[in-house]
């Protein structure tokens, strides 16, 4: 069965595209059959992250108000079978992602793929509201931070309550996803344990991907750090996210300080 | 010398993150918008329904504007609004409110 996935936050900045661009390559990488649809009307950037901007002819709007149909819309991953991307549109008019347009989009895609991945703008105005109205499941990207710990605490109050699934009295599956984690920082007392967060917000830990230079070095090329760097550390603790939402039972791995030597010897003279 | 050492030693600031967001949740939680949220109605609409149940009960009983609260709760039947009064009990030792609360 077709699952729908909304990437949520509340806060801006915190990895929410980064995230849809990494989980959807890496479920992609399984076999599964996935699109990426990008909701952050106005402000388009996961085609971009997907490098995929210079393909994009019609978008998510030109679909909504049926000036293109999806077959014209959908982009394919060059890199990644399985894999494809629906852009959003530049217009700055927030309303023509009208309930009706996004309902029959969403179900459209429901028969043609395995994974909907819908890529959440910040706040909780329309376009947020969109964006997750028709999610099975929901995972909360946040940063280990107060403001984004508060935010994904109210987005969380949303998703119980303003969408399709709260409606009919169900519940939209909830994972949490610690992304930007410092673990020097966690060492020295000065950032949030993965403990702390996941004792304020209680919901089930999909992940923990560390700050790291290898998402920044993927967005720079244009590829999800799954496919780009997929060895790394943050590529793993994508594809263990991937794992654990098709359903396996995986542990998860909490970043450490990896030290060189050197740098162990040098910091122990510091002191 | 353990002085000298938390003389020098920076206080790790995580704890007092963690403290303030555990007492600002609990209390965001509980709010207006929150509630409105849960029940599908505007924070507006909610406001004005806790105004104007305030007045009808000022009609009768002398109750300050602090003493109303409206809450959701979800239960497996549904949502429940429910509607706080804290309502004033002269006592003869000393006049504190009294907690009566009048749900539904
Ligand atoms: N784990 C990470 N390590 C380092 N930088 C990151 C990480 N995750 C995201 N970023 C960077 O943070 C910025 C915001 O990420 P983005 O995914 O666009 O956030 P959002 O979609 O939530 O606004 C980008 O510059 C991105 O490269
Ligand atoms: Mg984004």
């Amino acid at each position: 069965m077709s699952k729908v996935l909304v990437v949520t936050s509340g806060k801006g900045g915190v990895g929410k595209t980064t995230t849809t661009a990494a989980l959807g390559a890496a479920l992609a990488m399984m076999g599964q059959k996935v699109v990426l649809v990008d909701f952050d009307v106005g402000l388009r950037n996961l085609d971009l992250i997907m490098g995929a901007e210079r393909r994009v002819v019609f978008d998510l709007i030109h679909v909504i108000q049926g000036d293109a149909n999806l077959s014209q819309t959908l982009i394919k991953d060059k890199r990644v079978e399985g894999l494809f991307l629906l852009p959003t549109s530049q217009t700055r008019d927030k309303d023509a992602l009208t309930q009706e347009g996004v309902s029959r989009v969403i179900d459209e895609l429901r028969g043609k793929f395995d994974w909907v991945l819908c890529d959440s703008p910040a706040g909780i105005e329309h376009g947020a509201q969109m964006a997750m109205y028709h999610a099975d499941k929901a995972v909360i990207v946040v940063n280990p931070e107060v403001s984004s710990i508060r935010d994904s605490d109210r987005i969380i109050g949303m998703l119980n309550s303003t969408t399709q699934k709260a409606k009919e009295n169900g519940e939209i599956e909830k994972f949490l996803l610690i992304t930007r984690y410092d673990p020097e920082r966690v060492g020295r007392g000065d950032m949030l344990t993965t403990d702390d967060v996941l004792d304020i917000l209680s919901i089930p830990l999909l992940g923990v991907v560390p700050e790291s230079q290898d998402i920044l070095v993927s967005s720079n090329v244009g590829a999800p750090v799954t496919v780009s760097k997929p060895k790394s550390v943050a590529a793993s603790a994508y594809s263990e996210a991937a794992r654990r939402l098709m359903g396996e039972d995986v542990q998860v791995t909490i970043p450490t300080e990896r030290r060189g030597l050197l740098e162990w010897l040098f910091k122990r003279k510091a002191i | 010398m353990s002085f000298l050492l938390s003389f020098f030693k920076k206080r790790p600031s995580s704890p007092v993150a963690y403290n303030r967001l555990k007492i600002l949740l609990s209390h965001e939680r509980a709010s207006i918008e929150n509630s409105a949220d849960h029940l599908g109605l505007s924070a507006t609409l909610l406001e004005q329904l806790q105004r104007e149940i305030l007045e009808v009960v000022k009609r009768h009983i002398a109750i300050e504007q602090d003493k109303i609260h409206i809450k959701h709760k979800h239960e497996a039947q549904g949502s429940i609004l429910q509607v706080d009064l804290e309502l004033p009990i002269a006592t003869d030792s000393h006049s504190t409110t009294n907690n009566h609360r009048l749900s539904e």
